[in-house]
């Protein structure tokens, strides 16, 4: 949570560009992530995460706290903005194509390709994940979210979202073991 | 496997969007226009509807109050100059004679009528009979 968070949102839902400015660069590299990692190439997470926050600055009048923090309401944006890609997508390219674009990403925070193709195998692997499960494994091993500010952006509960980080993670490594053994 | 699962999502963290992009839709973003609702107007702003409504309301209500007024006094005078007195007696006058009138012919077609009836029962009816009906009319 960005200091003064509260100050800044309230500036901004009264005009005030700059204080939005700031939310924009604190939170815009969350957000660019997360959608990275749900969506198949980078410029479809360029593109999502432009009108995720074009929706945030223009519709910013109707957020309210009670104590739903910031961030989970950005979440939610982002996640509607994923789903209705893929439902408006004309073109369903292979899961399992190698997105280059990504390999570059990553390949800037790790000097091997070799590693940063296992990053890509996380990522494919990730993606035959449900929703849910693809929520809770970004926004708690990546963005570090705590449980109750997942089950804020998702709309599930403290438990059920620890329920669903145990089965993420455990249909995740068998995804990955089967992978392997096929590559073997 | 799952340390290095949980390894990889860590690393996930040092992903940043391209500089040029975020220049670039931050600038898209602060020249769009913000829908503004009406929870969003503001203490002092809503003071100022507030009170331009009132002001409204009050100019409404003397408008149409000031119009009824002018039609009314309008009217009063339209109607105070045909009051003549005298040819409202002579109106007057006419109507009790007409109800007089009416009143006589009314009565001439009742007797007519009775004085049928009686002969139709005098032919009839006995004495006897006719002085016991009297009777009932009479009571």
């Amino acid at each position: 949570m960005l200091e003064g968070e509260d100050i800044l949102i309230q500036n901004a839902q009264d005009g005030n560009k700059g204080a939005f400015g700031q939310l924009y660069d604190y939170y815009i590299p969350k957000i660019y992530r997360y959608i990275l990692l749900k969506v198949r190439h980078k410029y479809e997470a360029e593109d999502i995460c432009h009108d995720v926050f074009l929706s945030a600055w223009q519709n910013l009048a109707t957020y309210v706290s009670k104590g739903h923090p910031f961030s989970s309401w950005l979440y939610q944006i982002a996640r509607n903005k994923v789903i209705d890609h893929y439902r408006t997508q004309k073109n369903h390219s292979s899961i399992d194509n190698i997105d280059e674009q990504f390999v570059k990403v990553v390949s800037t925070i790790e000097r091997s390709v070799d590693n940063a193709l296992h990053f890509q195998k996380v990522k494919t692997a990730m993606a035959k994940l449900s929703a849910d499960q693809q929520d809770v494994l970004i926004m708690r091993f990546v963005e570090d979210l705590s449980h109750r500010e997942i089950g804020s952006a998702i709309g599930k509960s403290e438990g059920a979202v620890r329920l669903i980080q145990h089965r993420a993670l455990h249909t995740l490594r068998e995804f990955m073991e089967k992978d392997e053994q096929k590559e073997a | 496997m799952e340390e290095q699962i949980l390894k990889i999502l860590r690393a996930f963290r040092g992903i940043t969007p391209d500089a040029d992009f975020t220049a670039r839709s931050r600038s898209i973003v602060a020249g769009a226009p913000q829908r503004r609702t009406i929870a969003r107007i503001g203490f002092f702003d809503s003071m100022k509807l507030g009170t331009a409504m009132v002001l409204a309301s009050v100019l409404l209500f003397v408008l149409v109050g000031g119009f009824s007024y002018f039609q009314l006094t309008n009217t009063a005078s339209v109607a105070a100059s045909s009051f003549d007195f005298e040819m409202l007696n002579a109106e007057a006058r006419k109507i009790d004679i007409r109800i007089q009138l009416g009143e006589a012919t009314y009565f001439n077609d009742s007797t007519q009528q009775m004085a049928a009836a009686l002969n139709d029962v005098s032919e009839t009816t006995t004495d006897e009979e006719i002085g016991a009906l009297l009777d009932e009319i009479v009571l």
